[in-house]
């Protein structure tokens, strides 16, 4: 792998906090400049708010955490507006939403109207309160977690909710190796304290203008294409990718190549984010379920016999 | 520099292989000599190790080298090849000059086959399929004799193999070089210990001849030439083995031996007889004879000598008579070679066998009308002789007296008497066949059994019992063995050439006339005696060689002689214009098969070659990028790696992983810019796609 400067001084500040977790931090960042959200989904413990933390320092960004409980309302997140009895006036008060990096932990355990209100903010980058729209600060980067063990007391993310992240990662635990690592890294100091801003916020908002600029072949579009329709037509789906899905995974695709320091998107670049994009906007027939396939088996296996496009010409199948 | 010492020894060893070719190749033509085409052949191969200017002018070169030493100036050389292709487009044979440059071309593309497909399994096999195959073919059914060459072959393909594999899987372990060593002694050891079995070589021909038509026992025999004729009978198969190919003559029977002694069962020789016609003559001296030289090739050693007319010229020496062979291969001055007072030529070497090439010099008779018309008594013979000749088995049926009598009342001289014999087995009654023969069993005469009881038989049961019929009638007859005069090959460098094979032995009758000595007599029906007896109408009188290459002309004297049934073995007419049509490009159709079999052996190579050329030649694009990219991934499908679903450059990390090598993932990167970036093409990526097609391919 092959970065950016810009980018591999995000990843080395990073990975002075983190202990391995390449792929998780690069596809964090692949989220950050395509302009997306990250669900990052594992057991309690793993790094997931460390992981955010550093992010926001690393890049300089306003980090804004937020606990969700089953007792939040949405108010919680946006701001309200106050009466102050000085000015005699409704002064608004902003909510955690109001910051460059929201870590949003434990997504699935408030109420469906209090995660509407999330998503509702991360797809249209602005908030209202009181009748009034607040635009939300740029760039705007949610990163929530989810605990996939727990049942009891949660309220599991609508499919058309999940579709808005554009990437569904998995932390995973750390080897034995890296652990270790971890252990000698931890004991006597603390990181994070230490770690300093590599990268403004300024510059974060050029790079994903950068991003955009990203050239995408016909080659490659018609690959995500096939991808997306095999999602639709496999017999083990119930529910295959969106339109958004497919525009997600070019955009994502076209972030992965940028901070692999192309200027254009190889198949290489779809393969590699196909997993993350699209395991948690397939929805699983009850019989594939009951089989014990996973999304992401699903994707693997079509990524393993899609023939690769060689050339420009579009040709439908 | 030891991958220079591989590809030389690869191509030395390929090399070798190929000059197995030159002998069964050239062996089939008329050409005597191998050399020029060891060159034509060889000399390429080593050029393809130089550049492509330089392979180019070593071979223009060696071509012109060879034929100028081969055929003594260039100048000329054209006008032949021109004849000779107006001659070939018009049906003829081809001649020297379209083989020599068949040759050569096969040279020439062998050479750019071993040297654009180095190192290459498939070559290699496709190289030593063809060669022992070649071999083996020859071997079997030609003149060619490759049983000491095979086992070279076979080595040299064994290590042609371990080579190629050095140089396509190089290692520094010396584990293999060390293995290979191990393997090679633990077997030689175990071999110089083992018990051993004397080689046993025969093939189909040698076999064929021991189980000749008149072995013992009853079963079915295979015909062929024999020594034991004490039982005759039986059926037999036909054999196509090649004896010996006779070259220089008109067609013609070829005599071998006589047998005096009939016992009813079959012949045997009589105890030595002695008389000037058993010295170098059968035709009393007042016979025309024209001296006649031909040139015998045997398949392999035989233990006797065919020869054409009277026994072939002898001397007397101080140990009697003798006989010189000249021999065209190697001196044989000192070989004495007796004839036997049947006419056998016996070799007093230690095989008693005859060298492969027999030059024979011999005299043909031409009988007149009158000499065959003579009846005088008996005076020549001796009266041991005559006996001999006369001689009948007490056992003998009358029947066969009283039907002798019956026969040749009519007739009175020993001629007529002939003629009787032979109209009567033409009579209608009588069956040509070679498997319903029946072989007389108990006290039966053979000949009784087949004149009065089966009438079904082969030349054996024509020719005893005309010799015995005329016996009863008081001519005194030999039985006589030999060969027919075999397929005709055509006219071959302006001589005849005629195919003698093991299914020609046949056998005839020869009756003595007083003054004109021991006449042949053909008895068996359906077989013309035009090429065993010359007779000189007074028109012809003078001419050297009458009638003996018009079949036509020879049944219009003989009548009665013509073939009556489709089962006539050797028709000469009609044999004659079918074996010309099948023999004339004999060689030209061993070229093409081989070429064709070469080709498809190697069509990967020759794809790979086309492909090379075809897209390697012209200014790189987009779409020829593609589609060479597409073909590489085709090729890389074909060499077993897994195509669909992976990106070309994991394609490109498995390819290189596998073959150690870099170029896959250049080439995949200058691809990536192109299709991925859409970026005008480099031409770098050709070369990178030559390496990898020439790495997959090979």
């Amino acid at each position: 792998m092959s970065y950016r400067p810009a980018i591999q001084s995000i990843i080395n500040a990073v990975e002075t906090v983190i202990v391995g977790k390449e792929d998780v931090i690069a596809k964090s960042l692949t989220a950050l400049l395509a302009g997306g959200h990250v669900l990052l989904e594992d057991v309690p413990g793993v790094g997931k708010t460390m992981l955010v933390r550093t992010f926001s320092r690393a890049i300089d960004l306003d980090f804004k955490r937020v606990q969700f409980t089953p007792d939040m309302l949405p108010s919680d997140l946006t701001g309200i507006s106050m009466y102050n009895q000085k000015t005699k006036e409704f002064e608004y008060r902003p909510g955690p939403l109001m910051g460059n990096i929201v870590l949003a932990d434990e997504i699935n355990r408030t109420s469906p109207k209090t995660q509407s209100a999330l998503l509702e903010a991360m797809a249209e980058r602005s908030v209202t309160v009181d009748g009034e729209v607040k635009i939300l600060p740029s760039p705007f980067f949610v990163m929530a977690t989810q605990n996939p063990i727990e049942h009891e007391g949660t309220y599991p993310l609508p499919e058309a909710q999940l579709d808005r992240f554009l990437l569904k990662i998995e932390m995973g635990y750390p080897s034995f190796n890296e652990e270790i690592a971890l252990l000698t890294r931890f004991e006597k100091a603390e990181p994070l304290e230490a770690l300093q801003s590599v990268i403004t916020k300024h510059e974060v908002e050029q790079m994903q203008r950068e991003v955009r600029d990203v050239h995408v072949s016909s080659a490659v579009k018609q690959y995500i294409v096939r991808l997306i329709h095999e999602t639709r037509n496999d017999p083990n789906t119930y529910l295959g990718g969106s339109p958004r899905a497919t525009l997600a995974l070019m955009k994502a695709s076209q972030a992965w190549a940028y901070i692999h320091n192309r200027d254009f998107v190889l198949p290489d670049d779809v393969k590699a984010l196909a997993g993350s994009v699209l395991g948690h906007r397939i929805l699983l027939t009850a019989e594939a379920r009951y089989k014990g396939k996973t999304a992401e088996q699903l994707v693997k296996g079509w990524l393993d016999t899609l023939p690769v496009p060689m050339d420009r010409e579009v040709k439908e199948v | 520099m030891t991958a220079w010492i591989k590809r030389i020894v690869y191509t030395a060893l390929a090399a070798y292989l190929l000059s197995f070719w030159a002998e069964p190749i050239v062996g089939s033509t008329t050409f005597d000599v191998n050399w020029p085409f060891l060159f034509l052949l060889l000399v390429p191969m080593f050029a393809s190790l130089l550049p492509w200017y330089g392979f180019i002018g070593v071979v223009v070169f060696n071509f012109f080298i060879v034929l100028y030493v081969y055929h003594g100036s260039i100048l000329d050389w054209f006008g032949l090849w021109l004849d000779d292709l107006s001659g070939v487009l018009s049906g003829a044979l081809p001649e020297e000059a379209i083989f020599f440059s068949a040759m050569a071309l096969i040279g020439v593309l062998f050479a750019i086959l071993v040297g654009r497909t180095y190192p290459s399994y498939g070559f290699v096999l496709g190289m030593i399929v063809s060669t022992l195959g070649l071999m083996a073919y020859f071997d079997t059914w030609t003149l060619y004799d490759g049983e000491g060459k095979i086992l070279l072959a076979i080595l040299a393909s064994l290590l042609l193999l371990f080579v190629t594999d050095l140089a396509k899987r190089p290692s520094k372990s010396l584990v293999r070089y060390v293995s290979i060593a191990l393997l090679a002694s633990v077997v030689l050891a175990l071999a110089s210990v083992s018990p051993t079995l004397e080689g046993d070589w025969s093939d189909r021909l040698t076999t064929s001849f021991q189980n000749a038509v008149n072995d013992e026992g009853s079963g079915s025999g295979r015909v062929g030439y024999g020594v034991n004729d004490e039982q005759l009978g039986g059926p037999f198969e036909q054999d196509d083995g090649i004896v010996f190919i006779a070259r220089g003559v008109p067609a013609r029977y070829w005599r071998i031996e006589s047998k005096e002694i009939y016992t009813g069962k079959g012949w045997i020789e009589s105890p030595v007889l002695d008389s000037e016609y058993n010295r170098g003559q059968l035709v009393d001296q007042a016979v025309d004879t024209t001296p006649e030289q031909a040139l015998l090739r045997f398949d392999r050693r035989q233990t006797f000598v065919p020869y054409g007319g009277e026994y072939p010229q002898a001397t007397e020496t101080e140990n009697g008579t003798e006989f010189r062979v000249g021999n065209i291969e190697e001196p044989f001055p000192n070989e004495t070679i007796h004839i036997r007072p049947s006419g056998k030529i016996v070799f007093d070497n230690d095989g008693q066998t005859t060298p492969q090439t027999i030059q024979l010099r011999y005299s043909v008779p031409s009988f007149t009308e009158e000499q065959l018309a003579l009846n005088e008594p008996v005076t020549t013979l001796t009266e041991e002789e005559r006996q001999a000749y006369l001689q009948l088995p007490d056992s003998l049926p009358d029947r066969v007296r009283d039907l002798s009598a019956d026969i040749t009342a009519d007739s009175e001289t020993p001629y007529d008497q002939a003629q009787a014999v032979e109209a009567y087995f033409q009579s209608g009654d009588f069956q040509y066949n070679t498997e319903d023969v029946a072989v007389p069993e108990g006290d039966t005469d053979y000949v009784d059994q087949f004149l009065f009881d089966t009438l079904i038989g082969y030349c054996d049961n024509f020719s005893t019992s005309a010799a015995v019929l005329l016996r009863a009638s008081g001519v005194p007859t030999r039985w006589v063995k030999g060969f027919t005069m075999g397929d005709a090959r055509g006219i071959i460098q302006g001589e005849e050439e005629y195919t003698v094979r093991n299914r020609h032995a046949h056998s005839w009758v020869e009756y003595f006339v007083e003054g004109a000595g021991w006449v042949p007599l053909e008895a068996t029906i359906s077989f013309s005696d035009a090429n065993l007896l010359q007779v000189e109408t007074e028109d012809e009188a003078n001419a050297d060689d009458p009638a003996a290459n018009d079949p036509q002309a020879s049944q219009d004297d003989e009548p009665t002689n013509r073939p009556q049934e489709d089962l006539a073995l050797d028709d000469v007419t009609s044999g004659e214009a079918a074996t010309e049509n099948w023999n004339m490009p004999v060689w030209g159709w061993i070229v093409i098969v081989f070429t064709v079999a070469v080709l498809v052996w190697n069509r990967k190579s020759i794809e790979r070659l086309v492909m090379m050329i075809w897209w390697t030649r012209r200014p790189l694009n987009e779409n020829r990028l593609v589609a060479m990219h597409r073909y590489l991934v085709k090729r890389l499908r074909g060499a077993g790696f897994k195509v669909d679903g992976r990106t070309p450059s994991e394609l490109a990390a498995e390819v290189d992983a596998y073959y150690e090598s870099t170029e896959m993932t250049r080439l995949t990167r200058l691809f990536e810019q192109s299709i991925y970036a859409e970026k005008t093409p480099n031409s770098k990526y050709k070369e990178y796609w030559k390496i990898m097609i020439r790495r997959i391919m090979s």
